[in-house]
C-alpha cells in the first residue's frame, strides 16, 4: 500500500522548549493510526503542525507527494484534512445543523454575488448541503438535536458533533484529538463503533487518546511519543510489550 | 420570580406566534409602511419616518460587521459621510445624474472600506474599533478642512433632489418611498447574505475564529469582503441622504454619530434583522419625543447601555432567528404527531 501522509524529521521548537524532536511518521490510506504518550509528550503539537497551526522548525509534512507544511490552515483543510479539538470548540451561537453546514462552507462554489442575490445555483447548493448535513448528523446519531445550541448537548454528543463538523469539510483524513475524553465506558464503546464505521466508509483516521482500551481495540498502528520524541511504533501488540513504552508510562523497574 | 416567568411565557408565545405567521404579518406591515405617507401630510412626521428608514439601512450595514462578524466598528458615520460627500461632489461638480452620483458615493465609500480592511482585518479583537474610531475622526477633519472640495464648515447647500429618468422627486412623500425601496433591497441582500455560507462563515468567525480557519475558511478574506459590503451600503445611503436633505455638513458624520448607531443595534439586538429594525426605529423616534431632554441625551444613552449590558446583553431581540423558531415548532409538532399516533396504536 502506498503511503498517504508522510512526516519526516519533524522538529518543533518554542523558544528553548523542544516540543517535537525529529518525529517520523507514515499514515496509509484507510488506516486508523493512534498517537499516544504521557501528558505533554507533544501529541497535540503534532496535530497542530500537520494542520498548519504552527510552521515546523524543521522537517516536512507530505501528503501524496505534495509538501503541505508552510501552507495556510484553510488551504490544508481544503486538501482534505479535518480535525477535532481536545477542548471542544464548537460555534456556540449557531445550531447543531449550522455547525455541520459551516464545515461545508470551504467547498462552496458560490461567490459573494450568488450569496447576495440567492441565485438558483445558490439555492441548489444550499439544498444539497442541507441534505448532506442531515445525513452526517444521522450517521453520528445527532439528528434529534439539529436545531439545538451545541452547548446544550451532553458531553459525548458534543464530541461527536465535532467529528460531524470535521466530516462535513469533505475530508479524507480525520484527526481526532482525544475523542473519548470524559466519556463513560458505554459512550466509548459506541464511539469505537462510530470510528471503525468511518474507516470502513473510506476515511483515514489519526487519533490521540489516553483511553488504552479504546486505542488498543480500534487502532491498526500506534505511534508513541514521549518528551517530543518518537519512542516506539507498530501494531498495538508490539507497542504494548515494548520496554521503552512501559518505561515511559510506568517508570523503570530497576530504578529503585 | 413568578411574574418573571409569566412575562417569559408571554414573550415566548408572542415570538412563536410571529414565527408561525411571518408571511401575513410581514404583508400587513409592508402595506402599512407603504400606506403611511398617503395617510399624512405632516412634513415633520414624514421626515422622521424617512430618517428611520435611512437609519435602519445603516444599522443593518453595521450589524453585518458588529453583530454577525463580532467586531465593533466606529466607521458607520465615516462611510456614510464619504458616500454623502462623494455623491454630492459627483453630482454638483462632475455633473453626474442623481443615480450615478449614488453609485459613485457607494464606490468611493467601498474603496475606503477596502483600504481600512486590508491592514486591520488581519487582526482580531479591538484593533478594528480603534482604527475605525480614528478613521472616522480623520474623515470629519478632512471634510472640515478641505475647503475647495467640501466648503468646510459652511457645508454644501442646495444639493439637487433625487431625480430618476428626468423626474425630480422633491416631496417628502416621494423620498420616503425611495428610502423604503432602498431599505427593502438592502434588507433582502443582508438576509440572503447571512443565511448563506458566507453568513455561516461570519458567525463562525464571531464564535471562534481559529476554529473557523481550521474548518477551511479564509477568515481574513471573508472579513474583508464583509467589511467592504458594509461600507458600500453606508456609502450608497449616504449619497441618497445628501440628495434628500439637500444640505450636508461635517458635523452630521462625526464619530459620535457612529456611536449612536452602535447603541441602536446593541439596544435592538446584535445579529438580528428584526432587532436592527426595532432598535433603529426606537432610537430615532425617542429623541424626537424627548426634545426637551435633548441635552441629557448622551446621559440617557449611557444609562440605557449600562442597563442593557447588565440585563439583556444580547439586546431586545439579540440573535432572534424567526426562521429557526418556526423550524423548531414544526419539528416539535411533527414529533408530537408521531408520538400521538404511536400512543393511539398502543391502546
Amino acid at each position: 500500500m502506498s503511503a498517504n501522509l508522510v512526516v519526516t524529521g519533524l522538529t518543533q521548537k518554542f523558544g528553548g522548549l523542544t516540543a517535537l524532536n525529529n518525529v517520523n511518521m507514515e499514515v496509509n490510506l484507510g488506516e486508523i493510526v493512534g498517537v499516544i504518550g504521557p501528558n505533554g509528550a507533544g501529541k497535540t503539537t503534532l496535530f497542530n503542525v500537520i494542520t498548519g497551526v504552527y510552521r515546523p522548525t524543521q522537517g516536512q509534512v507530505v501528503l501524496n507527494g505534495k509538501q503541505i507544511n508552510g501552507l495556510k490552515r484553510y488551504e490544508i483543510t481544503r486538501l482534505g484534512f479535518a480535525r477535532t479539538f481536545q477542548n471542544i470548540r464548537l460555534f456556540k451561537q449557531m445550531t447543531v445543523l449550522d455547525n455541520v453546514k459551516m464545515g461545508m462552507c470551504c467547498r462552496s462554489k458560490c461567490n459573494v454575488f450568488d450569496n447576495l442575490l440567492h441565485t438558483p445555483r445558490k439555492r441548489r447548493e444550499e439544498k444539497e448541503q442541507e441534505e448532506k448535513a442531515l445525513k452526517i448528523l444521522e450517521t453520528l446519531n445527532l439528528l434529534d438535536y439539529k436545531y439545538d445550541a451545541p452547548g446544550s448537548l451532553p458531553y459525548g454528543e458534543q464530541r461527536r458533533l465535532e467529528i460531524a463538523r470535521a466530516m462535513a469539510t469533505d475530508a479524507t483524513i480525520l484527526l481526532l484529538d482525544e475523542p473519548a475524553a470524559g466519556m463513560n465506558d458505554q459512550e466509548t464503546g459506541e464511539l469505537s463503533k462510530t470510528v471503525s464505521g468511518l474507516r470502513d466508509s473510506g476515511y483515514t483516521i489519526i487519533l490521540i487518546e489516553h483511553d488504552m482500551k479504546f486505542v488498543m481495540n480500534i487502532c491498526d498502528r500506534l505511534y508513541v511519543l514521549n518528551h517530543g520524541e518518537l519512542i516506539a511504533s507498530g501494531t498495538p501488540e508490539e507497542v504494548k510489550t515494548d520496554p521503552e513504552v512501559i518505561n515511559a508510562y510506568l517508570g523503570k523497574e530497576e530504578e529503585e | 420570580m413568578k411574574k418573571n416567568s409569566v412575562l417569559k411565557k408571554a414573550w415566548t408565545g408572542l415570538v412563536e406566534f410571529v414565527a408561525m405567521h411571518q408571511i401575513p404579518i410581514m404583508a400587513v406591515l409592508i402595506l402599512l409602511v407603504i400606506a403611511f405617507p398617503f395617510m399624512t401630510d405632516n412634513k415633520y412626521l414624514l421626515r422622521i419616518a424617512t430618517l428611520c428608514l435611512i437609519n435602519i439601512v445603516l444599522g443593518l450595514a453595521l450589524n453585518l460587521v458588529q453583530g454577525y462578524m463580532g467586531q465593533m466598528s466606529f466607521a458607520t458615520a465615516a462611510f456614510w459621510g464619504i458616500g454623502a460627500y462623494a455623491g454630492t461632489i459627483g453630482v454638483m461638480r462632475l455633473g453626474m445624474p442623481s443615480l450615478l452620483g449614488m453609485a459613485f458615493g457607494m464606490a468611493v465609500a467601498g474603496l475606503f472600506g477596502l483600504l481600512i480592511a486590508l491592514p486591520t482585518l488581519k487582526l482580531k479583537g479591538y484593533y478594528l474599533s480603534i482604527v475605525t474610531m480614528g478613521f472616522c475622526e480623520i474623515v470629519r477633519i478632512v471634510e472640515m478642512n478641505w475647503q475647495d472640495l467640501t466648503r468646510g464648515s459652511l457645508g454644501i447647500m442646495n444639493i439637487p433632489a433625487v431625480s430618476i429618468f428626468g423626474f425630480r422627486f422633491k416631496s417628502g412623500r416621494a423620498n420616503y418611498i425611495i428610502a423604503l425601496i432602498i431599505l427593502f433591497v438592502v434588507t433582502i441582500f443582508v438576509k440572503n447574505l447571512i443565511n448563506s455560507n458566507f453568513g455561516l462563515s461570519l458567525k463562525a468567525i464571531r464564535d471562534d475564529d481559529s476554529a473557523a480557519e481550521t474548518m477551511g475558511i479564509n477568515i481574513v478574506h471573508v472579513k474583508r469582503v464583509n467589511f467592504v459590503i458594509s461600507a458600500l451600503i453606508c456609502g450608497f445611503v449616504g449619497a441618497f441622504y445628501a440628495q434628500y436633505v439637500s444640505f450636508i455638513h461635517p458635523s452630521s458624520f462625526a464619530s459620535g454619530v457612529s456611536q449612536e448607531y452602535i447603541v441602536m443595534i446593541i439596544f435592538g439586538g446584535l445579529g438580528s434583522i428584526p432587532g436592527t429594525f426595532l432598535g433603529c426605529i426606537a432610537l430615532t423616534i425617542l429623541p424626537e419625543l424627548m426634545r426637551s431632554l435633548l441635552q441629557y441625551r448622551l446621559l440617557i444613552y449611557g444609562a440605557l447601555m449600562v442597563i442593557m449590558m447588565n440585563f439583556m446583553p444580547g439586546g431586545l431581540l439579540g440573535n432572534l432567528d424567526l426562521g429557526l423558531v418556526r423550524k423548531k415548532i414544526l419539528e416539535r409538532r411533527s414529533r408530537e404527531a408521531v408520538k400521538g399516533s404511536g400512543g393511539g396504536d398502543g391502546e
